[in-house]
């Protein structure tokens, strides 16, 4: 950049970003070279650094005396926070859990090779059929666990107490995800055409 | 006490306070009541609603507890839940503070009382910060808080982005509007 070719508009335009110092160097460098020269654009700069001035000498007040005491009458009336740990990033536990699910889920297919030190070749033979039984074993648990959480807190929610019944809501939802992981799995399992034995190193 | 120091203490408090201790929430209170009042005055220019905000903005903390996560900065996460009302409370309002003038000539000639200035000069700064502060509550909301956070509160612009949850990029285009806008008002007075 050219710094004798910057036009008072284009200074001026850049004046609250030079003030914050948010330019790249030789632009402000650029901007600094106008405003020794320019009075007009110094005087905008200055009017920057009187309102900044102003505002910074703004003065604090002081709150009513019984804030505090008002704050803390209002707090007691509400429930005491539930432990936050189950709240705290049940989104990233859940993917988690759906990871290990599917993990758990083709356990027995894997088995064999993990115990060879993947020496063995994987039984694909049949893969999708043992993939889709134990898939659906598990959505038919999930499903009459699903069923099960809504008839208890439908009927008795009183039995379950404040914390389980803010729990309950992650905890269906969790289930709701598994059922859709597994059911992707099968999906997927029915659809997917692949020869029937294929070298380890070739599917890690 | 470190601003880490402080952290760190709000840090303990917060586990005492899931834990069932809602003594440990009244010292959160204590410890943080006047900025969060003051950065409310200064949005709304109304002492009555910055009180009713203030609470508000407590009970909303206390109530959410759970979801904060621990090792984070309390007082950006109060900062942000108490901007985000006072936004919330501005687009709701259609007409200005009235009390703003009074309440603020009040401030200043208190403030100023302290300084080693001369009369003159004090009478200057006050009508300074009387017509600047006047401009600043009626920017849009975001400018506004912007420039409270910014100039009045001493943040960076990299604080503010995390405290509002916005990127620096906005932070900085609602800043540097907002000042524009607040000198367009002060050159016209």
């Amino acid at each position: 950049m050219n710094t004798h070719t910057l036009k008072c508009a284009h200074v001026r335009e850049l004046l609250e970003a030079y003030f914050e110092k948010a330019l790249a160097p030789r632009e402000s460098a650029a901007v600094a070279f106008h405003l020794e020269q320019c009075p007009s654009c110094a005087r905008e700069l200055a009017q920057i650094e009187r309102i900044v001035s102003a505002l910074e000498a703004a003065p604090h007040t002081e709150p009513q005396a019984d804030l505090t005491r008002q704050i803390s009458a209002r707090v007691a009336s509400l429930p005491t926070p539930v432990t936050g740990r189950l709240g705290v990033g049940w989104h990233r536990l859940a993917a988690w859990a759906a990871g290990l699910i599917v993990t758990l889920s083709l356990w027995r297919w894997l088995l064999p090779v993990v115990v060879s030190g993947g020496a063995a070749r994987l039984p694909l033979a049949g893969w999708e059929h043992q993939l889709t039984t134990a898939t659906r074993t598990r959505m038919e648990a999930l499903f009459h666990g699903l069923h099960s959480l809504w008839v208890l807190l439908k009927e008795a929610p009183e039995a379950f107490g404040l914390a389980a019944i803010k729990i309950a809501p992650v905890v269906g939802l969790y289930m709701t995800l598994e059922v859709v992981v597994i059911a992707v799995i099968i999906v997927f399992a029915h659809r997917t055409r692949r020869p029937r034995s294929l070298p380890v190193n070739v599917l890690f | 006490m470190t601003v880490a120091e402080v952290a760190r203490d709000d840090t303990e408090l917060i586990r005492l306070c899931l834990d069932g201790d809602r003594s440990a929430f009244d010292s959160l209170v204590a410890r943080h009541y006047r900025g969060i009042y003051n950065m409310i005055h200064r949005m709304l220019g109304n002492a009555e609603d910055a009180s009713d905000l203030t609470q508000e903005t407590f009970l909303r903390a206390y109530s959410r507890m759970e979801t904060f996560r621990l090792g984070r900065s309390f007082l950006a996460w109060i900062r942000r839940i108490a901007t985000n009302l006072c936004i919330d409370h501005l687009r709701g309002r259609t007409e200005p503070a009235a009390s703003l003038d009074k309440r603020l000539d009040a401030g200043i000639e208190q403030a100023d009382l302290d300084k080693a200035v001369s009369p003159q000069e004090q009478v200057e700064i006050a009508e300074d910060s009387r017509r600047v502060l006047a401009a600043v509550q009626k920017l849009p909301p975001r400018q506004r808080a912007v420039l409270i956070m910014r100039h009045i509160d001493g943040m960076t612009l990299e604080e503010i982005a995390a405290t509002l949850g916005w990127p620096l990029g906005t932070v900085k285009v609602n800043l540097f509007r907002g000042r524009q806008a607040v000198r367009k008002m002060v050159s016209e007075l």
